[in-house]
């Protein structure tokens, strides 16, 4: 596992407002097909939302997706990691703090979002797993 | 990669049933820490399952439901939490058998673009392979 975080992570992380609703981060993961979104202030993170969050905190706990906010769910105190950070460095994160998701950041700005499929899509490029595609429904 | 599908997979499959809301279907995928289930129905009971269907627990096997299906199919969609979840799940599952070595799965994985498996055991399913069970990410 070599190479370096920028070669692996998803680029362009949809990005929105801790005042912004649940139904409108999910409508964003729908139509970029993603399932994280960053939470971010003046251009810098706050905090992270994904699918499982949603289904966690929101769905099960009866909460209305139109009137909760992307504040009240958020995961905030993120190990995040840089563009220039290794792909190896970025798999221990992922087992050690148990997280399938981590933010990239550069110069305080988020540049993309690297996930636990990214990892093992880059584990071995010439693996069986490599051809399937990234963008694949979570099923 | 030697190991067996029994090996790797999450055993014991989560189920739900079609008719159960999604609120409750999200209470029992957070509660059993798993981000897909197996929707089932009652179709068992009143004999319209072939010996070619998937059964769990005497019911036959519908389709699957992941965190993801719940976010696009039913937050997006501005569905409420008291609908029922069946109408959410990915159907034509495709099945691995228990005893297949983990390479089979890899296979029907990227031949189907799917990430996760029923596991198949004597015509039950027996538990669930992802494509994170496959590939855990080490520092290999």
């Amino acid at each position: 596992m070599t190479g370096k975080v920028r070669d692996i992570m998803s680029a362009a992380p949809v990005c929105m407002a801790a005042t912004e609703s649940v139904s409108a981060a999910a409508k964003a993961m729908k139509e970029r097909g993603v399932g994280t979104v960053l939470v971010v202030s003046g251009g810098r993170l706050e905090g992270m939302v994904t699918e499982r969050d949603i289904t966690i905190r929101v769905l099960a706990e009866n909460r209305d997706p139109a009137t909760t906010r992307l504040g009240d769910i958020y995961t905030s105190e993120l190990a995040v990691l840089r563009p220039e950070d290794d792909v190896q460095h970025a798999a221990r994160l992922v087992r050690d703090r148990a997280v399938r998701r981590l933010p990239v950041i550069a110069d305080g700005v988020p540049v993309g979002v690297v996930s636990i499929g990214d990892l093992a899509l880059d584990r071995d490029e010439r693996s069986a797993l490599s051809e399937i595609p990234a963008t694949a429904p979570d099923r | 990669m030697d190991a067996k599908v029994r090996d790797v997979m999450t055993p014991g499959p989560i189920g739900v049933d079609y008719h159960q809301s999604i609120g409750t279907a999200a209470r029992t995928m957070r509660d059993w820490g798993v981000g897909a289930g197996l929707v089932v129905s009652d179709q068992a009971l009143y004999g319209l399952v072939t010996d070619r269907d998937l059964v769990v627990s005497d019911q036959a096997l519908y389709g699957l439901v992941t965190d993801r299906d719940l976010v696009v199919r039913a937050v997006a969609e501005s569905k409420g939490p008291d609908e029922p979840v069946g109408p959410l799940s990915s159907r034509d599952l495709v099945g691995v058998r228990a005893d297949d070595d983990a390479a089979v799965a890899v296979a029907l994985m990227r031949e189907h673009a799917v990430r996760r498996l029923p596991v198949i055991e004597d015509g039950q399913v027996a538990g669930i392979v992802s494509l994170g069970d496959l590939a855990p990410p080490d520092e290999s």
